[in-house]
């Protein structure tokens, strides 16, 4: 299946000398990764998702201050204090808020460090969960037919007939309590669809094949062929959705809690604090400035990341 | 085509129910209407007396039968909150953020297509450079984030310089547009009358042939909703250009992602048909560049752009929640997510399935409009 999709390798193949024949074809894996290097905005959509981890993971240290201290007498400092960088003229004996400050007095500095364990959980997190639920219910669909294939999807049929925002929105309206777990698993419900369909087709396509019939006819369960027969064939499909979709969900999940209806206060959250500094957008534009940058360059990366395993895992898909 | 096209509407029909289903069973689930919206302070027996008074206290099937009926007469009963009908609600809303997606929509495509054709053109050169690096940052940035940034520039910065431009609501307030209707004389406001209370008789004389209990005045009442349109046919400029001024920032914002995937789509597609072997041939013949590129490439190259745009009106819905949030304009978005809020059944139901008709009936109309751009497509 991987093979034949990819006429380029094919001819390559056709080429090559006696001995090159008798070593094993490049996997799927080396040659993916071959392809994916060759990308620039693969490797800058890499780049910049590993500065975002790596600011995750050490945010304790990098972090000045803790992002929930409030620094009004403590320090020298209003709300809202502008940012003040030594380098770009401000004085140096005053504290040195490379962010500025928050309506609350927190350093937004910090924040926005710590910010980044929470968009980073938001994204593989909801994009986890959309999987598995769109995988199950896809592949109950497909495995099973009949009238179970057709309730689940015109499910999903209902669900894409909503703009997903709202849906999402509603979603989390129905439970009491917001925060940003109802968040994730609002938007996980609103983008299973996709991966159900996905699946789904692969389960068809792959259902009558003689190498399943093979596989049951060994006695093999039916979860069992699923997770050796029927996945593989979905893989790529499966892996580029995905990764396209962290992107999608740390900025849907931003944008939930911008409506307030996702991360609460005090978590560090960027859309939470954007949110919070909005209506002093015209006297202090800094508290909404950098939350969105934030948010703008760590799903950049996202993006990038998921066209260069696109381009590297399947280059006959279009845009 | 006909046949397919009334498969397509039968085959939709459950899907549009199993949305009415939903969203009345969700609105269900969202809790007591009562305490969210008379306060938390309420007593329980003026909860009781509320609830009795909205319906809520029937059986569950019963509300259903009820709301199924409101939605099939096109009477969806009063707002809880704001104690207005909300056909009227709807009939207001709608046309901000029809004019809101449309403006924002042309503005993708009219800016989307031709970078995307400049970048392809002039492959790995700069400009494509720039219109990749931009079409990703744009599908990128929070939209809400880039509204507020541009609010800012371009109320504060640029402040009392010609491009100020406002950053909320729809018109300056004290301006009050005249619906086409009544400037062209086809309906009298009864304010204008002058009649005495009661006198029936004058005011049918002073009536035009449009009054408010035709059967047509809600159409002519949305329509007349739409400022931009509204003030551009009766030709009143100062309103006209105040309704654009306003319409600016926020389509730019909601445009923003729709603009990168047009452009973005218009480079790759252009691309691989600019390699093809019939402009191969176009060339060989000796056509002009210009010819190769308008005639034989372009044609083949914007279906696909085509398809693109049709699917990006589900996104320019969400993201017409978080614009018209940001923008503080009363378009669908902004009311539907304060109803939501205050669990305003009415409106949630309303809103709803006026939203998900009006998103099957584009979806339809996208499908359908491939067969005229690509005669190789037959709908069957």
């Amino acid at each position: 299946m991987f093979q034949n999709r990819n006429t380029q390798d094919a001819e390559k193949q056709a080429q090559q000398t006696p001995e090159q024949l008798l070593t094993p074809p490049a996997s799927l894996w080396r040659t993916t990764l071959k392809r994916f290097r060759r990308r620039l905005s693969g490797r800058l959509g890499l780049a910049i998702v590993a500065f975002v981890f790596l600011v995750a993971i050490f945010a304790p240290i990098l972090a000045p201050y803790s992002p929930t201290e409030q620094l009004i007498g403590k320090e020298n400092v209003k709300i809202r204090e502008k940012p003040c960088i030594h380098l770009l003229g401000c004085p140096a004996d005053k504290p040195q808020h490379w962010m500025g400050l928050d309506g609350n007095g927190r350093d937004n500095l910090s924040r926005i460090i710590y910010g980044a364990q929470i968009s980073l959980m938001v994204g593989f997190f909801t994009v986890g969960i959309s999987l598995f639920l769109g995988v199950l219910l896809g592949a109950i669909a497909g495995y099973w037919g009949g009238w179970l294939d057709n309730v689940i999807m015109r499910l999903m049929d209902v669900i894409l007939g909503f703009p997903y925002l709202l849906l999402a929105i509603a979603l989390v309206s129905i439970s009491e309590t917001r925060s940003i777990q109802n968040a994730m698993l609002a938007i996980a419900i609103v983008t299973m669809p996709s991966y159900a369909r996905v699946i789904r087709a692969s389960v068809l396509s792959v259902k009558e094949m003689d190498y399943v019939a093979a596989s049951r006819a060994l006695g093999a369960s039916k979860l069992r062929i699923l997770l050796t027969r029927v996945l593989p064939n979905a893989i790529t499909p499966l892996i580029v959705l995905a990764s396209m979709n962290v992107a999608g969900a740390i900025l849907d999940a931003a944008a939930l809690s911008f409506l307030g209806m996702g991360a609460q206060e005090p978590m560090p959250e960027w859309g939470q604090m954007l949110s919070r500094e909005r209506a002093q957008v015209l006297s202090a534009p800094h508290g909404i400035f950098f939350p969105g940058l934030a948010i703008m360059i760590t799903t950049l990366g996202f993006t990038l990341l998921g066209d260069g395993l696109r381009d590297a895992l399947d280059p006959q898909l279009n845009d | 085509m006909t046949q397919y096209l009334f498969r397509r509407i039968l085959l939709s029909i459950p899907v549009l129910f199993g949305i009415l289903t939903v969203t009345f069973f969700m609105t269900r689930m969202l809790g007591d209407p009562c305490k969210a919206i008379l306060g938390e302070k309420a007593t329980q027996e003026v909860c009781d007396r509320f609830i009795k008074d909205q319906g809520l206290d029937q059986p569950i099937y019963t509300q259903f039968v009820i709301y199924v009926k409101q939605i099939v007469s096109g009477n969806f009963g009063e707002s809880i909150r704001l104690s207005r009908p909300v056909t009227t609600l709807l009939l207001e809303r709608l046309p901000t953020t029809i004019e809101l997606a449309m403006s924002a929509l042309i503005l993708a495509v009219i800016i989307g297509v031709p970078l995307g054709i400049a970048a392809a053109l002039w492959h790995n050169s700069p400009v494509d450079i720039l219109t990749t690096v931009g079409a990703n940052i744009g599908v990128s940035m929070p939209v809400f984030w880039l509204g507020l940034l541009l609010a800012f520039t371009f109320a504060i910065a640029l402040k009392d310089t010609p491009f100020q431009l406002p950053p909320a609501a729809r018109i300056s307030p004290g301006l009050q547009p005249v619906p086409f209707y009544e400037k062209w004389g086809w309906y009298v406001n009864p304010k204008d009358m002058d009649c005495p209370r009661n006198d029936t008789a004058c005011v049918d004389e002073k009536s035009s042939w449009l009054r408010e209990d035709s059967a047509l005045f809600p159409l002519f009442q949305f329509i007349g909703y739409h400022y931009i349109f509204n003030s551009f046919i009766t030709g009143d400029w100062k309103i006209f250009v105040d309704v654009v001024k306003h319409m600016i920032l926020p389509a730019f914002t909601l445009a923003t992602i729709p603009l990168s995937v047009v452009a973005r789509m218009t480079r790759s597609s252009l691309l691989e048909v600019l390699g093809k072997d019939y402009v191969r041939t176009a060339r060989a013949k000796g056509a002009r560049e210009l010819r190769v590129v308008s005639r034989h490439a372009l044609r083949n190259a914007l279906l696909p752009v085509a398809t693109i745009i049709g699917l990006q009106l589900g996104a320019l819905l969400s993201g017409a929640v978080l614009t018209e949030t940001t923008f503080n304009l009363a378009g669908v978005g902004l009311t539907l997510t304060d109803a939501i809020k205050n669990r305003d059944f009415p409106i949630i139901q309303a809103f709803t399935v006026v939203i998900a008709l009006g998103y099957m009936v584009v979806n339809l109309l996208v499908d359908v409009s491939y067969g005229f751009l690509d005669p190789r497509i037959r709908l069957d």
